[in-house]
């Protein structure tokens, strides 16, 4: 089958979403070729732009400071880049910060109305709860994470909700765990307790998953059953504020909340996801909505293949699923293939490379690493604040996003990488990983829509 | 100060079972092991009580090994397995040794309730395991027993305490008290508590395995041990359903055993002065085993590769022949010869001889102490080999998936019951904690209950929990309240352990990272960092007194 299009997106999630919508809100045609689900479906639903500076210790306060002092200081990070790409290096920290807030600005608008409310900006981190009771800084996050006043709240009384049967949440655990971290930090409520509550329509089931629970909290049936176990605790403890699992509907958390905040009287609050997580699915099916929505074409179940080059640009792309072979011709490419998960690097003993295009891959720092053995990017302890140098690894890019070869040259005029391919930075350490992948898909998109218009 | 007739230092097969017969023999035994019951070389193998087959020059020892699975079978069959074995032969020249082979090994198959050996054609060599290469021209057939290593030291630990011995985990042993030549006890620190302590006896064996030669040089005696290093790979799923033993690159014999959901492909053997609490495979090692493998079992190198596992055997001190050569027999030391007396250490030996060592060792204490008793340790069960227990039945009773309720059996045969006893009272124990395995709350309760784990890593010995194909990305952080809550652990002390945990399974794992074991690296890595925050929020992991320094 041939396809014509005008920009071709490679991979489905957050970043190649989000740079497909921006193309298709430039008027063009976009095709978006997708293998399945990758990291944003099995991330915790938070949109971090960025927690933590490289080597501090201390969290970032203001995400918009956070992303200047970076743009001054890491000269290869992905914010950096993207500012360098839009003016001279003397403003090229306050244009990062420009289009952080840019993108997010434009992302808060179109999710919304694919139906998920996002809040926060870059002028405030927000602390989230985890399901272990720790928090993290993050900046946008879905309604129903919103912690407000609860972690500055004195008097106000925490209660941290598990289910019978879902063993992702303890409540003690999670209760002392969070109340530990308010006294160390002096702020906060005081009175932080646990419970366990029972949906007796879900008893029987074993193993019961996080996925069960919130299709069953998207009924009525379901919310009634969890208030009415809910309502004499919160009476008996007077709690504020209600804590739960990730499982606040699988479509739509916002009127799963509403409908619980009413009948308790007190904010209800669920926590980050894990993986497999239900706020990451939710997150992952509203992009997929929103870019259909704008009439984009997505093709799932399809990997690349083949690509046909020439005169150093990229003409068509070849995917195959199960079923069919699909060759999509287009002016424009966007490469968001995600790192490990999403399967756009991959590695074995002789080193790492580009799944699709064989694009050398690059360190934090530039260096070149496609000939090292991973094991030897990593460090001995396994969960540390400086991370693995493994997991910064990826492709490097012009100020453009446009990959380069090993002499630094661009490989392809009309090629452009976002999100976790990107080299530069360690989400995982930072807490960047949907913010990089939201504002590298933003910039790519408007790149490969300008590409498009240029040629046309 | 705690009174003794014996201490074994030593939480091993061999220390376990010596603490075993010295309490059925009703001698006052108090055990030290320095980190967990099983943490050391007896936990890095493959489980085979193997009938000895390697050794076919040491007739005795051939001898020997049979008769101890018997023995075994006897008294811990619900932790046994017997599992067929594929030996493809390529070349004519594999057939000449697979013949003697087949002779040795069917001389004592009767006794052990197995066929004689039997010659394959390729044909039907693949219909029996379809992964093996198609350009075989014979392949030999035999089965051997196996048996789970944590459960045989757990449960002879356990034993043991059921006859009144004191089982003390993390207890190191600092110094053998010596006495006008005599030794009169030992001094220890409790890594738990942080604490010093004493215990007297007039017997002290030294059952530390490669350590041996550390707990000598504290009593100040001379001991040699010929120190070999041997490596696994284990992979992501059944490569094969049935075990394949090959010729390696270097005419060695190295094995591919199926081995619960995943498989064991070892092992290498290296003469090695390491320090053995540091050890990790090396490349060369993974490449050894992959490449020798890859010829009989083509697929092996598409399989996942979850971690390598290594250890080191404490071989007799013979030096000068290959590794290979060395006698795989044991030898007791009486340390009287070096001028102290009642000290006993133990070179040498395999998996399957531990009871007979143990015996050994326990004849020479009742000797000395002029106790006049036999050994009763191949005739009495082992704890949950009381009866046999019927999967199915306790799975409806229980509402408990019978595939969870077989794992459990096998590895606590009648105590199943305790187990899902559990569930009357709290039925969302039922929920499964680990996936791959799969392992439910309810065990991990009693486990913490009755069989005294300190860490995540203590409950994976006993477990499985978070031994399979992800390895703990999933599990742990669903385990680690569990454990918190049932040894009263503050929110903080709970994360450290997370931490540790994450941090010593990382240590197997990361040798062979590579391929997609880097994907499921990077959701452990946004698990635990990127959501839960361990890596700022968490305890900055401190080094304990006795770890290395990076």
């Amino acid at each position: 089958m041939q396809v014509e299009s005008d920009v071709v997106v490679i991979g489905g999630g957050m970043a190649g979403l989000v740079a497909a919508a921006v193309a298709l809100d430039a008027g063009l045609s976009v095709t978006v070729v997708t293998r399945g689900h990758g990291a944003t479906a099995s991330s915790s639903g938070a949109i971090d732009i960025l927690g933590y500076l490289p080597g501090a210790v201390l969290p970032v306060e203001i995400p918009a400071d956070g992303v200047h002092t970076l743009a001054m200081f890491h000269p290869w990070h992905p914010y950096t880049l993207i500012g360098l790409g839009t003016t001279d290096a003397g403003r090229s920290a306050d244009a990062s910060v420009a289009q952080v807030s840019d993108a997010i600005d434009w992302f808060r608008d179109r999710i919304s109305s694919a139906g998920l409310e996002i809040s926060g900006s870059v002028s405030e981190t927000q602390w989230p709860v985890s399901v272990l009771g720790t928090v993290k800084p993050t900046t946008l996050l879905q309604s129903s994470m919103v912690t407000g006043s609860m972690s500055t709240d004195a008097d106000a009384t925490v209660l941290f909700v598990g289910l019978r049967g879902l063993p992702d949440l303890n409540p003690r655990a999670a209760s002392s765990a969070y109340s530990e971290w308010c006294q160390s930090t002096g702020e906060g409520p005081h009175r932080v307790v646990g419970t366990v509550v029972e949906l007796r329509s879900l008893s029987q089931r074993q193993a019961l998953s996080s996925i069960e629970i919130a299709h069953h909290l998207d009924t009525d049936a379901g919310r009634t059953e969890l208030t009415d176990a809910l309502v004499p605790i919160v009476n008996n403890t007077g709690a504020t504020h209600v804590v739960l699992p990730p499982v606040m509907g699988v479509v739509d958390s916002h009127e799963a909340r509403e409908s619980l905040e009413t009948a308790l009287g007190c904010r209800v609050i669920e926590t980050l996801g894990v993986p497999p997580s239900v706020p990451g699915s939710r997150l992952q099916a509203a992009l997929e909505r929103m870019v259909v929505s704008m009439g984009g074409r997505l093709l799932k179940g399809h990997t690349v293949q083949d690509h046909r080059v020439t005169d150093g640009r990229i003409t068509e792309v070849t995917a195959r699923s199960r079923r069919r072979s699909v060759t999509v011709s287009a002016s424009a490419f966007v490469l968001a293939t995600g790192k490990f998960v999403g399967g756009g690097i991959v590695g074995d003993e002789t080193g790492l490379r580009e799944f699709l295009f064989g694009l050398p891959v690059f360190d934090a720092q530039r260096y070149l690493v496609g000939d090292e053995r991973p094991s030897h990017l990593t460090s001995v302890r396994s969960v540390t604040p400086t991370g693995h140098r493994v997991f910064a690894c990826g492709v490097g890019t012009d100020t453009m996003l446009r990959p380069v070869g090993v002499d630094g040259d661009v490989v392809y005029e009309n090629l452009f990488c976002a999100g976790a391919i990107l080299a530069g930075y360690n989400y995982q350490t930072e807490k960047s990983g949907l913010g990089v992948a939201l504002v590298t898909g933003h910039t790519a998109g408007t790149y490969a829509a300008r590409e498009t218009k240029e040629v046309m | 100060m705690n009174e003794y007739d014996v201490i074994v230092i030593g939480g091993g097969s061999t220390g376990t079972a010596v603490a075993r017969d010295c309490a059925l023999r009703g001698l006052k035994t108090l055990l030290l092991e320095r980190d967990d019951i099983a943490s050391g070389t007896v936990g890095t193998c493959a489980g085979m009580i193997s009938s000895g087959l390697k050794y076919m020059r040491e007739p005795h020892i051939v001898d020997m090994c049979s008769s101890e699975v018997v023995h075994l079978r006897h008294i811990a069959r619900h932790i046994v397995m017997k599992n067929p074995i594929l030996t493809p032969l390529i070349e004519m020249s594999d057939l000449s040794s697979g013949g003697n082979f087949a002779e040795e090994y069917s001389k004592r198959a009767a006794e052990r309730e197995v066929p004689p050996v039997m010659f394959l054609t390729p044909e039907d060599a693949l219909k029996i395991e379809p992964r093996l290469s198609p350009d075989i021209i014979a392949s030999l057939y035999f089965e051997e027993y196996f048996i789970d290593p944590f459960r045989l030291c757990l449960l002879q630990a356990l034993d043991a305490r059921n006859h009144g011995a004191d089982i003390r985990t993390y207890c190191e042993v600092t110094n053998i008290i010596v006495g006008q030549g005599e030794v009169t006890g030992v001094e220890f620190f409790d890594r738990l508590s942080g604490s010093i302590e004493r215990a007297s006896a007039r017997i002290v064996v030294n059952a530390t395995g490669p350590w041996a030669t550390r707990i000598a040089e504290i009593a100040g005696v001379p001991l040699q041990l010929r120190l070999n290093k041997g490596a696994h790979v284990i992979l992501d799923r059944r490569v094969v359903n049935v075990g394949v033993i090959a010729k390696a690159v270097d005419g060695r014999m190295i094995y591919l055993f199926p081995h619960e959901n995943t498989v064991l492909l070892g092992t290498t053997a290296l003469d090695t002065w390491e320090d053995p609490d540091n050890l990790t495979a090396s490349h060369d090692e993974i490449e050894y085993l992959l490449t020798s493998m890859s010829w009989v079992v083509p697929s092996v190198r598409e399989a996942r590769i979850i971690r390598t596992m290594e250890g080191v055997r404490p071989l007799v001190a013979q030096w000068k022949v290959p590794e290979d050569d060395v006698t795989r027999g044991y030898e007791v030391i009486d340390h009287e010869k070096d001028g102290v007396v009642g000290l006993y250490s133990f070179v040498g030996g395999k998996l399957v001889m531990c009871r007979r060592m143990a015996q050994t060792v326990t004849d020479l204490i009742c000797q000395r102490l002029g106790v006049d008793s036999e050994c009763l340790t191949h005739e009495r069960p082992l704890p949950g080999m009381e009866d046999d227990v019927d999967v199915l039945v306790l799975s409806r009773q229980y509402g408990v998936p019978a595939q969870t309720v077989q794992r459990m059996v096998a590895r606590r045969g009648t105590l199943t019951v305790r187990v899902l006893e559990l569930l009357s009272e709290n039925p969302s124990w039922r929920s499964t904690i680990c996936a791959c395995e799969p392992v439910i709350e309810a065990e991990l309760r009693y486990s913490l209950r009755e069989e005294f784990p300190q860490t995540l890593n203590d409950l994976r010995r006993r477990t499985r929990l978070g031994t399979g194909p992800c390895q703990s990305t999933y599990c742990a952080l669903r385990a680690a309240p569990i454990l918190a809550e049932e040894l009263d652990l503050s929110g903080r002390e709970a994360q450290t352990e997370l931490l540790r945990y994450l941090s010593e399974r990382w240590k197997g794992k990361r040798p062979s990272f590579r391929g997609d074991q880097l994907s499921q690296e990077e959701i452990v890595q946004g698990t635990y960092s990127c959501v839960l925050n361990l890596d700022r929020m968490g305890p900055s992991l401190e080094s304990q007194p006795w770890e290395e320094v990076e």
